[in-house]
C-alpha cells in the first residue's frame, strides 16, 4: 500500500513538471503570434503596398516609353489621341487602379521650356486623390521621334 | 498532493519562458517599429529617375543626330550640323533640369573642344561606307536624394555600305546597320520611300533617278535597280533614311579617304590600323599607350593610299582616351600625324591635350599648312602610295601609368581628311 503511494507522487511529480512545460509553450506560442502581428501589421503592409504602387507607376512609363504610345496617340492624333492613350493605360494597369497622368510639353524655348497647357488623362472620379490615403506618384522624361520633349506624371491610387 | 504542492522545481521553467517571452516582445516591436521607419524614409526612387532619364537621353541622342544628319544633308557642312545637335541636346537638359528642379538636379555635359568633350559628331559620307555617328556622355547629381557622380554613356551610329554597284544593269547592293546596346542590328524595313539615289553622269550630276526595284536579302542587305535612261553613270550617291529614327546617311561610289578610322585587323594585340570607311572592322578595342618622361611612343599605320589626296588646311583627329588610373592631373598627350613616301617620313603636325580622369574624347587639331610634303607635290599633298603615321606620346612628370586609346564603333576613333 505504502509503496503503491509512493509511486502516485512520484508519477504526479513527473505530470506537474508536464503541466509547466505546456504553459511555457502556451506562452512562447502567444509571444511568437503576437510578434508575428506586429511584424505584419497593417501599417506595414501599407507602407509597403504604397511603395509597390509607386513602382508600378515607374514600370507603367517604361512601358509607355519603350512601346512609343505617346507617338502613336496624342502625337499620331491631337483630337482622339487622349482616349486611346486612357485605353491603353486602363490595359496596363491592374482592375482596382485609379490613374491621372500629365503629360507636359517642355519643348519650348531655353528661357521658357514649357509650353501650352498640360493633358490630362484620367480614370478617377473627382477627389479621389484628395481624400485617399494611399498616392503614389511617378515621373520621367520623354523625347518623342518627332523631337517633342515631355514630362509625364503618372499618379496612382486604390479604388 | 503535498508533494505536488512543495515542488518548485518546475516553477523555474515557466519563469524562463516568461523572461524569454518579455525579451522577444520587446525586441520584434524595435525591430517592427525600426523597419517601418526605414520603409517611410528610404523609399527614394533614384535608381528608377535614373535609368528614365538615362533611356531618355539615348532617344534625345538619336533624334539630334537625325535633327544634325539632315542639317548636314542642306548644308553640307559639319559644323552646322554639330551645332544643330548640340542645341537640340541643350534643350533637353534644359527642359530637365526645369521639370526636376524640386529635387537639385543637375546635369553636367561639355560641349567645348578644347579639351575633354561629351559629344562627338561624325558625318562621313563621302565614300563606299557612309556612317553618321553621335557620342555623349554627361554627369548626373540628384541633391535631394544625395545622389551624385553618375555618368551615363551613350553612342547612335548608322552604317550605310555600298557592296555592289553595276553601271551596266544599274543595281546597287548595300547594307545598313545600326548600332544597339552591344554592336549593331540591321535595319530591315526600309522601303524605296526612305532611298534616294543620284547619279552622275558625263552629261549631269547629281540627278536624282526613279528607283524600280527593291528586294530585301537579309541581314541589313539590300539590292535595288534605279533607271538612269541610256545615259552612262560614272558615280553614284545612295542616301537613306532610316524609317524609325528619320536619320540620314549616305555613301557614294568612287569616294574614298575622306577620313581614316582606327580599327582592328586582326584578332591579337598590336593589330590595329588606320583604314578608310569601307574597310573599317565593327569591333571594339583598345591600344594600350604608356606613359613615360617622352621616351615611349606608340605609332599606327594606315593601308596605303590608293591616290594622291589634297588634306585641309585644319585637319581633326577626333579620339577617345581613356586613362588607367584616375591620378590624371599632370597627364599629357601629343598626337602626331604624317606619312612615309618612298621611304622618307614627312611630319603634318601635332597637337598636346591634357587628359583628365574617365573615358572621354579629344579633338585633336592639326595645321597642314605647316607641315613638310615630298618635292614634286603642292603643299597638303599626300601622294599615291604613302602610308600615314599616327604617333602617340603619354608623358608625365611622374613617368607611370597607362592610357588607352579606344576605337570601334562605339568609340569611333578617326581623322578627318577632308
Amino acid at each position: 500500500m505504502v509503496t503503491s503511494l509512493k509511486k502516485i507522487i512520484k508519477a504526479c511529480r513527473g505530470q506537474a513538471r508536464i503541466l509547466e512545460a505546456v504553459i511555457a509553450s502556451v506562452i512562447i506560442f502567444l509571444v511568437f503570434s503576437v510578434a508575428f502581428y506586429f511584424i505584419y501589421s497593417s501599417e506595414n503592409l501599407f507602407v509597403k503596398e504604397t511603395i509597390d504602387l509607386n513602382k508600378l507607376g515607374y514600370n507603367i512609363l517604361h512601358r509607355l516609353a519603350e512601346s512609343h504610345v505617346i507617338e502613336k496617340t496624342i502625337e499620331a492624333d491631337p483630337e482622339n489621341g487622349n482616349a486611346s492613350l486612357k485605353i491603353t493605360l486602363q490595359e496596363l494597369l491592374p482592375t482596382g487602379i485609379y490613374f491621372n497622368l500629365t503629360i507636359y510639353n517642355c519643348t519650348g524655348n531655353m528661357a521658357e521650356p514649357y509650353s501650352g497647357a498640360p493633358l490630362s488623362v484620367s480614370n478617377a472620379p473627382a477627389e479621389v486623390f484628395a481624400e485617399s490615403w494611399e498616392v503614389a506618384s511617378a515621373s520621367t522624361m520623354y523625347t518623342s521621334n518627332r523631337g517633342n520633349i515631355y514630362h509625364l506624371v503618372l499618379k496612382l491610387t486604390r479604388g | 498532493m503535498r508533494g505536488f504542492r512543495r515542488n518548485k522545481h518546475g516553477q523555474f521553467v515557466v519563469i524562463a519562458a516568461l523572461i524569454i517571452a518579455v525579451f522577444t516582445l520587446f525586441l520584434v516591436l524595435s525591430i517592427s517599429k525600426i523597419g517601418l521607419n526605414t520603409q517611410d524614409l528610404s523609399y527614394e526612387p533614384v535608381q528608377e529617375l535614373v535609368l528614365g532619364l538615362t533611356s531618355d537621353f539615348d532617344r534625345c541622342l538619336t533624334h539630334a543626330l537625325s535633327v544634325a544628319t539632315h542639317e548636314y544633308n542642306e548644308t553640307g557642312s559639319i559644323e552646322e550640323a554639330a551645332a544643330a545637335g548640340n542645341n537640340f541636346i541643350a534643350k533637353w537638359v534644359n527642359s530637365t533640369i526645369s521639370s526636376y528642379s524640386n529635387l537639385g538636379l543637375e546635369i553636367i555635359l561639355n560641349a567645348s573642344e578644347a579639351g575633354a568633350t561629351n559629344i562627338v559628331w561624325g558625318i562621313d559620307w563621302d565614300s563606299r561606307a557612309g556612317v553618321s555617328y553621335a557620342y555623349t556622355s554627361f554627369s548626373l547629381n540628384i541633391n535631394a536624394y544625395g545622389f551624385k557622380g553618375w555618368t551615363s554613356y551613350s553612342t547612335k551610329i548608322v552604317w550605310l555600305n555600298i557592296f555592289k554597284w553595276n553601271a551596266s544593269t544599274n543595281t546597287i547592293e548595300f547594307q545598313i546597320m545600326q548600332s544597339e546596346e552591344e554592336g549593331f542590328e540591321p535595319i530591315p524595313n526600309l522601303t524605296p520611300e526612305d532611298i534616294q539615289v543620284k547619279v552622275y553622269t558625263l552629261q549631269t550630276q547629281n540627278m536624282i533617278v526613279d528607283i524600280g526595284n527593291l528586294t530585301y536579302l537579309g541581314y541589313g542587305r539590300y539590292r535595288l535597280t534605279f533607271g538612269a535612261g541610256s545615259k552612262e553613270v560614272v558615280s553614284i550617291t545612295l542616301t537613306v533614311v532610316t524609317p524609325e529614327d528619320n536619320i540620314m546617311v549616305s555613301a557614294r561610289t568612287g569616294g574614298e579617304w575622306s577620313s581614316i578610322y582606327l580599327s582592328s585587323i586582326g584578332q591579337g594585340l598590336g593589330q590595329e590600323q588606320l583604314v578608310p570607311a569601307s574597310q573599317f572592322q565593327g569591333r571594339n578595342g583598345f591600344i594600350t599607350t604608356p606613359v613615360s618622361h617622352g621616351q615611349e611612343i606608340v605609332e599606327i599605320y594606315s593601308i596605303p593610299t590608293d591616290r594622291n589626296i589634297t588634306l585641309p588646311a585644319e585637319i581633326k583627329m577626333k579620339l577617345f582616351f581613356e586613362p588607367s588610373t584616375n591620378n590624371t592631373e599632370n597627364i599629357n598627350v601629343t598626337v602626331a600625324l604624317g606619312f612615309q613616301f618612298e621611304n622618307e617620313t614627312y611630319w603634318i603636325g601635332n597637337d598636346t591635350k591634357q587628359i583628365t580622369a574617365g573615358l572621354h574624347p579629344y579633338i585633336f587639331t592639326i595645321d597642314a599648312r605647316e607641315g613638310d610634303y615630298p618635292e614634286g607635290y603642292r603643299e597638303r599633298v599626300v601622294p599615291k602610295g604613302s602610308v600615314f603615321i599616327l604617333k602617340i606620346v603619354a608623358f608625365s612628370e611622374q613617368g607611370f601609368g597607362s592610357i588607352k586609346l579606344r576605337y570601334g564603333p562605339k568609340y569611333l576613333s578617326r581623322i578627318i581628311l577632308s
